[in-house]
């Protein structure tokens, strides 16, 4: 147990510093050192991977399945994929957004965990590939926090530069045509995943069996579904360039919102397939 | 160590009095060695550009004044010295030293933060060095002034901030399109703030050029020279469904871009965004482009604006570049002062060698021992050293922190003759 809260901690640490790293080049509007705060990100990143891995070596836990490593695997797949799109995209300062709704979300693991977040285990999770429809889900969720948060720095972009009032920390954010590629290619993530987990969730076995009821009667099933609906249909419209790149940014903007209040709806009220 | 700036600028010359001073990389080496010969100087850089021209040197035996170091300048270049001395200005010591990173780091340029005197400041230095002008104090000098240039340049926004109308527009250009190769760029009309502007974008990258033009001759001399293509005012329509920028300039009374002729590039186009840079006065572009989604319009006026905006900005950056130049020239006062104790610690290492060679010299004359001599001298030699390093060490400590009693101390103990002068 203690190994496992180090890697936390440490990855937490790192991750903190990172922001602080990130908000002072843009305090400074100094050259922006990406490299370096490439690696310390990539650094974090590592730390948290540890974190989610250790579990399913130290103990007999099936990984993935208390609270602390969702929230934990939710932040995680915000940065992997932050740092993935940055592999194509010049994203600059685009960290000191991400970072810190990464590290809300780990803090979240923080509070969540407790001595008995790695005992856990249900007959539910022993049988089945659990952990690895678990991941996948949580990695869609994640992309489509990145393209919401893509969408908001194309928008202050953007209306920076229609109102022609330009400052420094302007030239920082990354171009336009970044953000929009950026915020298309989460998607294209987010929507594989979605898929990826949704299709492993019925090949590992009968879903009846595994809920207690059909799925097309289980809430969270249906939001993931109709999550894939809206993400699928906003590539839809950007690739028929039926709406200009503002208003598909609202668009993702108000995909996600939906989308968060359908996920805490469900898990609120209703006691089917729910973590919360 | 007393060293020298003299010399004029843009601040204190007009452009026809430093054109008098100006000196050809090939003339470098000759005056130097002129005031070398005279005993004037002991190092030297000159460095000449458009805007100034500076001596950067320690005085020689028979320099009483700078001007006699000017005098030779002016005699070389032959122009009267009376002419030239009303713009000269003087710095010495640690005045010297801040001037030189000033300049190093375009604090002291015409437009602040310009990037082209870094590499004047090292070509000057490159070729004093390559003549044998350049000694200890003017190498550390320049090193460091290349370091403060580079910290200004990393740790400010002094350089980052676009100011010129061309660079304003491929800033923005930048911020829309994001690395400029694989897009391009269309000239409608010509005039030089539209060449400008095309210098600029070429010089980022931009992968392709049209221009359009009236006349269809003069479309081909501009599309010429950045390697691009020539078409009639007619074509436009058809070019707008490939261009990402658009730079128009013509001398059209009435406006010659209307959204109705982009609502047929962006069937094309897609999402595709377009910048427009309308330079033209009375305007090319219609009002009415400014309101489609995917166009951003910028005109002279805004761009005029957002430079002066970003000079402001570079003259607040100025502040933070000043303490870095301060930093600077407190870490060349505190090398100086270690070697200025060079002189004291060599006499006292010397005055050791010699006393211990005393020592061995008697033993084996009075000894007559087997003893391998060269060893004893090897070992003896060790001991020696041992025994000065922490000296050594607390000597340069006190003289940083100018502890000048303990100084005296250190000579009197070893009746040493030399120290600071």
């Amino acid at each position: 147990m203690l190994a496992i809260n180090l890697t936390l901690y440490s990855a937490s640490a790192v991750l903190v510093w990172n922001w602080v790293h990130f908000l002072l080049c843009l305090y400074r509007k100094s050259k922006f050192e990406g490299r370096r705060l490439l690696l310390e990100s990539l650094a974090g990143l590592l730390l948290l991977s540890l974190f989610l891995i250790l579990p399913g070596f130290l103990t007999d836990h099936q990984p993935l399945t208390s609270r602390a490593e969702i929230f934990g695997l939710y932040s995680w797949s915000i940065l992997a994929v932050f740092l993935l799109l940055t592999r194509f995209n010049s994203l600059k300062s685009m960290g000191s957004l991400v970072l810190p709704v990464a590290l809300l979300f780990l803090s979240l693991s923080f509070y969540q965990l407790s001595a008995d977040s790695f005992s856990t285990q249900s007959e539910v999770t022993k049988n089945t590939p659990f952990w690895i429809h678990i991941f996948f889900i949580v990695v869609a969720y994640g992309s489509f926090t990145v393209t919401f948060l893509m969408a908001v720095g194309y928008l202050r972009s953007e209306h920076q530069l229609r109102a022609k009032s330009v400052d420094g920390f302007f030239f920082m954010l990354p171009s336009l045509e970044d953000l929009d590629g950026a915020l298309q290619q989460s998607i294209w993530i987010g929507l594989g995943s979605l898929l990826s987990g949704i299709l492993l969730a019925f090949l590992s076995g009968s879903l009846k069996g595994t809920l207690g009821t059909f799925w097309f009667l289980d809430p969270n099933v249906l939001g993931a579904i109709f999550t894939g609906v809206i993400y699928g249909t906003i590539l839809f419209i950007r690739r028929r360039a039926l709406f200009t790149n503002r208003r598909i940014a609202y668009l993702a903007i108000s995909g996600f919102v939906f989308i968060g209040i359908l996920f805490l709806s469900m898990n609120f009220l209703t006691q089917m397939h729910h973590f919360m | 160590m007393k060293l020298q700036a003299t010399g004029l600028n843009h601040k204190t010359a007009p452009v026809d009095v430093r054109e008098k001073l100006a000196f050809d990389r090939e003339e470098i080496h000759p005056v130097l060695r002129q005031l070398d010969r005279a005993e004037l100087i002991k190092e030297a850089v000159l460095l000449s550009t458009c805007n100034r021209t500076e001596l950067y040197f320690l005085p020689g035996n028979k320099l009483q004044n700078p001007i006699d170091a000017v005098e030779v300048l002016c005699e070389f270049k032959d122009v009267p010295v009376e002419e030239i001395d009303p713009y000269l200005y003087e710095h010495d010591d640690l005045r010297a030293v801040e001037h030189c990173f000033e300049v190093a780091g375009s604090l002291n340029s015409m437009v602040i933060g310009e990037t082209e005197i870094l590499g004047q400041v090292k070509t000057a230095y490159d070729i004093a060095r390559e003549g044998g002008f350049c000694g200890k104090f003017l190498h550390q000098l320049f090193q460091e002034s290349f370091r403060i240039a580079k910290r200004i340049r990393n740790e400010t926004h002094i350089h980052r901030l676009p100011t010129s109308v061309g660079s304003c527009a491929v800033a923005l250009a930048s911020q829309i399109f994001g690395d400029l190769s694989g897009h391009s760029a269309l000239v409608v009309g010509g005039g030089d703030m539209s060449k400008q502007c095309l210098d600029h974008l070429t010089d980022e990258g931009i992968s392709s050029v049209k221009v359009a033009n009236r006349t269809l001759d003069k479309a081909e001399e501009l599309a010429e020279k950045y390697d691009g293509s020539a078409h009639p005012l007619d074509d436009l329509e058809d070019l707008f469904d490939e261009t990402d920028v658009l730079i128009s300039s013509t001398g059209s009374e009435e406006p010659i871009i209307h959204r109705s002729h982009l609502e047929k590039a962006f069937a094309e186009r897609g999402t595709k965004p377009i910048f427009i840079i309308d330079i033209a006065v009375p305007r090319d572009v219609d009002e009415d482009v400014r309101t489609h989604d995917n166009v951003y319009l910028y005109d002279i006026d805004s761009l005029e604006e957002l430079g002066q905006q970003n000079l402001e900005y570079r003259k607040q950056a100025m502040d933070q570049a000043m303490e870095i130049v301060q930093e600077g020239v407190q870490q060349y006062e505190e090398w100086i002062k270690t070697q200025d104790m060079g002189p004291l610690i060599k006499e006292l290492k010397q005055d050791v060698y010699q006393l211990v060679e005393k020592e061995l010299r008697e033993h084996f004359d009075k000894q007559q021992t087997s003893l391998n001599k060269s060893d004893l001298q090897l070992v003896a030699h060790r001991i020696t050293n041992k025994l000065l390093d922490d000296p050594v060490n607390v000597i340069k400590e006190k003289a940083i922190e100018e502890e000048t009693d303990s100084l005296s101390t250190v000579r009197e103990m070893f009746d040493l003759e030399s120290g600071l002068g």
